[in-house]
C-alpha cells in the first residue's frame, strides 16, 4: 500500500514540475503591419518557423480610423511554397484538426494553399489564427486577404522557414528525465545508507 | 460590453497539464492541512488553507487568464501579470506555511524515505540556510528584477516561449525567496530582528521605484516588440509603457510598503503580540516577550511525534476499491453487466468477421482492417495501464464456453503435460511472426478468418476440458494481457486477510450453489498479482462475505515478492513465465521496428541480396531470431553476468526467471506508444469503415461526411513527446522493480547494483532502441494517413 501511494504521488509531483514548465499562449512576433484600405492588418507568427513543426499564423484586423479590433471579418491566408517546390500529397500543410482548407487539391502538385483563419483557433480572441505545419523549408510567401462586408484588402509578406533541429535535440529534456530521476533516487539511497550508518 | 471587450475577456489559454499540476498541489496541501488542523488547529487555522489555495489561484490566473494572451500586445497587461507572479502569488503561498502541510499531505513513506533523507542532509540544510538569509533573498530578488527588465532579456522572453517560461519561473522563485524572511512561514525561525524587516522592504521599494521611474518617464519605447505591436484601446506604445511603469510603481510599492507599515506598527505596539523566536543565544526583543497572535509556536518539530496518531493510521490504510464505487461497482459485480460487455464485443466481432469476408479487401475501409488493428489494440493497452485486464472481462471468445457447459461438456481435465505456458508462448510467437510475415494488418479476410477460428478453437477446448483451460494455457491474447497486467494499477484481491482466515468453504475457488468459483484455479488468499486473472469476478460473486474487491495496487510490485502463488507456484521457478515476458517485451520493439522505413528497406535489401522472390521467408527467420533466439541468448547472458558480477550464489535460472519479469513495464510502455500512434493517426478510419459497411447492406445510418483523411488527433510533435514520456515511465518502473529485486538477493547496495547492472543495461538498450524507432519515419501500414 505504501508503494501505491508512493508511486502515484511521485507521478503527481513530477506532473506538477512538468506542468510548471508548460505555461504558454505567446502569439509570436509581428511579421507585418500595414494599413490597407479601411483596415490595419497585423500578421504574427512564431519567432522560429521550422519545417515539420506546427506553429500558429495569427492576424489582427483593426479599423484604420479608430484602431478598434474587427471581429467579424473573413480572413484567408494564401501560402505559396518556395520556388521550385511543389506541395505534394505527402506534405500536409495543416496537420492539425479543425483547419478549413479552401483550395489546393490533395494528391496533385501545387504551390499554393489557401487556409481560413478563425478566431476560435486562437487563444487570443481578438486574433484570427490557423495552425500550420510547414512541409518545406525555404522562403514562403504569405498573402493575407481580409474582407468585411463591401470592404476588402490584401497584404503580403515573406516567411523564412528553416530546417528543423534534430528531433533528438527537441526530445532532450524528456530523455534527460529518466537520468535525472535515477540520479535523485541514487542520491536518496546513498543518503539513507549514510544516515543509517551514522545513527 | 463591446464585442472587443467580450473577446478580450474570452481569451483564456488554459494549459491542462499546468492546471492538473496546480490542482494536485492544492490537493496535497489540503490533505496535509486537514490532518494538521485536526492536531493543532491554532497553528493551522482555516485562513492558511485559503491563503495557499489563493496563491495557486493567482498563479493560475496570471498565466491562464487574458492577461497572458495580451502580454505580447500590451506592456501594461504584462506588468499586471508580473505583479501577480512577484507579489500576490508568493506571499499568499508562504502565508499558508506550506512546508508541513505539503509534507504531511504526501504519503508518509514518501516523506520519510523519499524526501526525508534530503531534508536531513547537512550540506543541503546549510545551503538552504544560506539561501534564506535575508541578504541573499534581497539580492536574488533585486538581480532577477533588474536583469529581466534589461531590454535584451525582456525581448528574448517576448520572442521565445521557452525564455518566457524561464522568466516566469525566475520571478516566482526569486519572489518566494524574497518574501520568505518577511512572512516567515512556520516552522521557519527568523534570523533577523523584527525591526529590520521594514528596512528590508523599504530597500526593495526603492529599487522598484527606480525601475518604475525608468519605464514611466522614458521618452522612447524600451522594448521594440511593443513598438511594433498593433495598438489597442487608443493607446500608443509610449503611453502603454508609462502605464506599465505606473502599475509597477504604485501597486508594486504598496505591496512593499503595507507589510512594512504593519510590521513596524506591530513592533512598536506594546499591547499586540508577535513571536519571533530568534536564533539560539539572541537577545530578547526590547519590548518583551512577544507572541504572534497565538499562531506562531515555539519550536515544534515536523517529525514523527505529530504523526503517531491512531486517526492517521486509519486514514493511511484505506484501500481504494473499484467495486465500491456506487454505480460502476455494481455494474462490474453483476453477472448481467459482464454479459452485456461480452455480448457487445461479440456483436462487434461478428461484424468484423462479416465485413472481413464479404467487404472490400482494403484495410482502411474495412471493419476487419480498422477495428482490431487501430482501435481494439490501443483501447486494450490503455485499459490495462489505466485499470486492468478489462478485455478478458469482456472477452467474447468465452461465451461459447457457456454453450459447451450447458450441453454437459467440459468434463476432462487439461492434460498434465500441457499445464504450463510453453504452448501459449509458442502460439504467441507464431502470432507475432504470422502478423508480420503475412501482413495481417492489411488483409481483412485473413483477420476475419483468424477471429472466426479463434472462436472455434476456444469453443472446442473449453467444451472438452474443465475450467478455463483455453484462457489459462492456450489463448495468446490472454497471455499478452496477463503479462501486461503486471503493471496494472488494480488487482482482484481480498480486502481483509482476517476474513479469509476463518473461511472453510473456499467459495472463491470451489464456488457454491449460486455461483461457480474461479475457473482459472486461483485461490484468492494465496493469489498475488494479476497473472492468470481474467477479471471475470466469479470469485467476487461467489464469496459469501463480500471480501474480494478490485483493489488499487502498486503497478509491478507483485513481481518483487516470491510467495507461492495460487495455481502458479513461485515465479522464481517458472521459466515459461519468464519466456512469456521476454517474448512480450522483445515483440513490442520488434513489431514497431518493422514499421520503420530503415528496417523495412534493410529487410528488402536482404531479400534482394539472397535472391528470394518474396520477403516472407526472410521475415519469418528474422522474427524467429528476434523473438526467440535473441531474447533467450541475451537474458541468459544477463543472468550469468549478474551472478558473476555480484558474486551471489543464486542459480542462473532463478535470476533469469525473476529479472525477466521486471522488463514487463518497458514492454508495456512500448506497446502503448506504438498502438497510440496508430490510434492517433487513424482515429477517424472507423467512422469511414462503419459508414461504408452499413451502406453496403442498405442501411444509411451514418450519412454525415467526414472521416476520410482526417488529420491526427494531436500533432506529430506532441505525439512524439507523449510516446517518449510513456517510454520514460516504463523504463523507470522497470529499473525500480529490478532494484527492489536486486536488494532482496543482495542487501548491500554495491552488490545489488552489480546484480542489477546487466538487466539495467538491457533495459536501457531497449529504451534507446525504442527512442530510435520513434524517431524513424513510419510506414502507415494499412491506414489512410492524414491529408489536407
Amino acid at each position: 500500500m505504501k508503494s501505491i501511494r508512493q508511486i502515484q504521488t511521485w507521478a503527481a509531483v513530477l506532473l506538477f514540475f512538468i506542468a510548471l514548465g508548460m505555461v504558454q499562449a505567446d502569439i509570436g512576433v509581428v511579421r507585418l503591419r500595414e494599413v490597407r484600405g479601411p483596415f490595419v492588418i497585423t500578421v504574427f507568427t512564431g519567432s522560429e518557423l521550422v519545417r515539420g513543426t506546427a506553429s500558429d499564423v495569427s492576424v489582427m484586423v483593426q479599423r484604420r480610423d479608430s484602431s478598434e479590433p474587427i471581429l467579424d471579418a473573413t480572413v484567408n491566408l494564401v501560402f505559396t511554397a518556395p520556388s521550385g517546390a511543389d506541395l505534394e500529397h505527402g506534405g500536409p500543410l495543416c496537420g492539425l484538426p479543425g483547419v478549413t482548407l479552401l483550395s489546393g487539391t490533395a494528391g496533385s502538385p501545387t504551390r499554393q494553399v489557401v487556409l481560413s483563419a478563425r478566431r476560435d483557433q486562437s487563444s487570443n480572441k481578438l486574433l484570427y489564427a490557423v495552425p500550420v505545419n510547414w512541409p518545406l523549408a525555404g522562403c514562403w510567401n504569405l498573402e493575407t486577404s481580409v474582407r468585411q462586408g463591401p470592404d476588402s484588402a490584401k497584404v503580403a509578406c515573406e516567411l523564412a522557414v528553416g530546417l528543423p533541429t534534430r528531433q533528438l535535440t527537441r526530445l532532450l529534456p524528456y530523455l534527460a528525465l529518466p537520468l535525472l530521476l535515477v540520479a535523485l533516487f541514487a542520491t536518496n539511497q546513498w543518503l539513507r545508507c549514510h544516515l543509517s550508518e551514522r545513527q | 460590453m463591446t464585442a472587443a471587450t467580450q473577446a478580450l475577456l474570452g481569451s483564456w489559454s488554459v494549459d491542462p497539464m499546468m492546471t492538473a499540476g496546480l490542482s494536485i498541489s492544492g490537493f496535497v496541501y489540503s490533505r496535509g492541512w486537514v490532518i494538521l488542523h485536526r492536531l493543532t488547529p491554532s497553528l493551522f487555522p482555516p485562513w492558511r488553507l485559503v491563503s495557499f489555495l489563493g496563491g495557486l489561484v493567482f498563479f493560475w490566473l496570471s498565466v491562464s487568464s487574458p492577461l497572458d494572451a495580451f502580454s505580447s500586445l500590451l506592456l501594461s497587461a504584462h506588468m499586471v501579470q508580473h505583479l501577480l507572479l512577484l507579489m500576490a502569488t508568493p506571499a499568499l503561498i508562504l502565508l499558508g506555511s506550506p512546508a508541513l502541510p505539503l509534507l504531511r499531505g504526501l504519503p508518509r513513506a514518501l516523506t520519510r524515505d523519499g524526501i526525508g533523507p534530503f531534508l536531513r542532509w547537512l550540506p543541503l540544510r546549510q545551503a538552504w540556510h544560506t539561501l534564506t538569509d535575508p541578504v541573499v533573498c534581497w539580492v536574488v530578488m533585486a538581480a532577477t528584477l533588474c536583469l529581466w527588465h534589461i531590454p535584451t532579456a525582456f525581448e528574448l522572453a517576448l520572442r521565445l516561449p521557452t525564455w518566457h517560461k524561464a522568466e516566469h519561473v525566475c520571478f516566482v522563485c526569486a519572489a518566494l525567496l524574497f518574501w520568505w524572511p518577511v512572512v516567515r512561514p512556520f516552522p521557519h525561525r527568523s534570523r533577523w530582528p523584527l525591526w529590520s524587516l521594514p528596512l528590508y522592504l523599504l530597500a526593495a521599494d526603492l529599487l522598484n521605484t527606480a525601475l518604475s521611474a525608468i519605464l514611466t518617464f522614458s521618452d522612447r519605447v524600451l522594448y521594440p516588440t511593443y513598438a511594433d505591436a498593433p495598438r489597442l484601446f487608443g493607446t500608443t506604445a509610449l503611453t502603454d509603457q508609462a502605464t506599465a511603469g505606473v502599475i509597477m510603481w504604485v501597486p508594486g510599492s504598496l505591496a512593499f510598503l503595507i507589510p512594512a507599515v504593519v510590521l513596524a506598527v506591530h513592533f512598536l505596539s506594546p499591547t499586540t503580540s508577535l513571536v519571533r523566536p530568534g536564533p539560539v543565544g539572541a537577545k530578547a526583543p526590547m519590548h518583551g516577550h512577544t507572541v504572534w497572535a497565538a499562531n506562531q509556536p515555539r519550536r515544534v518539530s515536523p517529525s514523527p511525534p505529530l504523526e503517531e496518531r491512531a486517526g492517521e493510521r486509519r486514514h493511511s490504510t484505506a484501500l481504494f476499491d473499484l467495486l465500491a464505487i456506487p454505480v460502476l461497482g455494481r455494474l462490474l459485480r453483476s453477472r448481467s453487466g459482464r454479459k452485456a460487455m461480452q455480448v457487445a464485443m461479440l456483436v462487434l466481432a461478428l461484424g468484423v468477421i462479416a465485413d472481413g469476408i464479404l467487404g472490400p479487401q482494403m484495410s482502411p475501409v474495412n471493419l476487419a482492417g480498422v477495428l482490431p488493428w487501430t482501435y481494439w489494440r490501443a483501447f486494450v493497452v490503455v485499459a490495462l495501464l489505466a485499470a486492468g485486464n478489462f478485455f478478458c472481462m469482456a472477452c467474447p471468445f468465452t461465451l461459447p464456453r457457456e454453450l459447451g457447459r450447458r450441453a454437459g461438456l467440459g468434463l476432462r481435465p487439461w492434460p498434465r503435460a500441457l499445464r504450463s505456458k510453453w504452448f501459449a508462448v509458442a502460439l504467441l510467437v507464431l502470432f507475432f511472426v504470422g502478423y508480420e510475415a503475412f501482413g495481417l494488418w492489411d488483409k481483412p479476410i485473413w483477420t476475419a478468418w483468424l477471429i472466426l477460428n479463434y472462436f472455434l478453437v476456444a469453443f472446442a477446448i473449453d467444451a472438452l476440458f474443465q475450467g478455463a483451460s483455453f484462457c489459462k494455457y492456450v489463448c495468446p491474447i490472454g497471455q499478452f494481457q496477463f503479462i501486461a497486467s503486471l503493471v496494472s494499477p488494480f488487482e482482484v484481491k481480498v480486502r481483509s486477510a482476517d476474513a479469509c482466515a476463518g473461511c472453510k468453504t473456499h467459495d472463491c475457488l470451489r464456488g457454491n450453489e449460486r455461483q461457480r468459483g474461479c475457473q482459472m484455479d486461483l485461490f484468492l488468499p494465496r493469489k498475488s498479482g494479476n497473472l492468470d486473472c481474467t477479471f471475470c469476478l466469479d470469485c467476487v460473486r461467489a464469496c459469501p462475505q463480500g471480501n474480494i474487491g478490485l483493489i488499487a495496487t502498486a503497478p509491478g510490485m507483485t513481481v518483487v515478492g516470491d510467495p507461492p502463488r495460487s495455481s502458479l507456484g513461485r515465479l522464481s521457478r517458472r521459466l515459461d513465465l519468464a519466456a512469456m515476458a521476454l517474448v512480450f517485451v522483445f515483440a513490442a520493439f520488434v513489431n514497431a521496428a518493422f514499421m520503420t522505413a530503415p528496417v523495412a528497406s534493410w529487410r528488402d535489401d536482404l531479400v534482394v541480396q539472397l535472391g528470394l522472390g518474396s520477403q516472407q521467408g526472410v521475415t519469418i527467420v528474422l522474427l524467429f531470431a528476434a523473438l526467440v533466439l535473441a531474447p533467450a541468448a541475451i537474458a541468459l547472458s544477463a543472468a550469468r553476468a549478474s551472478r558473476v558480477l555480484s558474486c551471489v550464489s543464486i542459480p542462473v535460472r532463478e535470476l533469469l526467471c525473476r529479472f525477466s519479469l521486471c522488463l514487463a513495464p518497458l514492454g508495456a510502455a512500448m506497446w502503448a506508444a506504438h498502438f497510440l500512434f496508430h490510434l492517433n493517426a487513424g482515429w477517424a478510419s472507423g467512422w469511414t469503415a462503419l459508414r461504408r459497411a452499413t451502406q453496403d447492406v442498405g442501411l444509411h445510418l451514418f450519412n454525415l461526411a467526414g472521416g476520410e483523411g482526417s488529420p491526427p488527433l494531436i500533432s506529430a510533435d506532441a505525439m512524439l513527446v507523449n510516446q517518449t514520456v510513456v517510454l520514460d515511465a516504463g523504463l523507470l518502473l522497470a529499473l525500480y522493480i529490478g532494484w527492489r529485486l536486486a536488494l532482496l538477493y543482495a542487501p548491500r547496495a554495491r552488490d545489488a547494483l552489480r546484480l542489477l547492472a546487466p538487466w539495467g543495461g538491457l533495459a536501457m538498450a531497449l529504451y534507446a532502441f525504442g527512442i530510435w524507432i520513434l524517431l524513424q519515419p513510419m510506414q502507415m501500414r494499412g491506414m489512410a494517413g492524414p491529408t489536407f
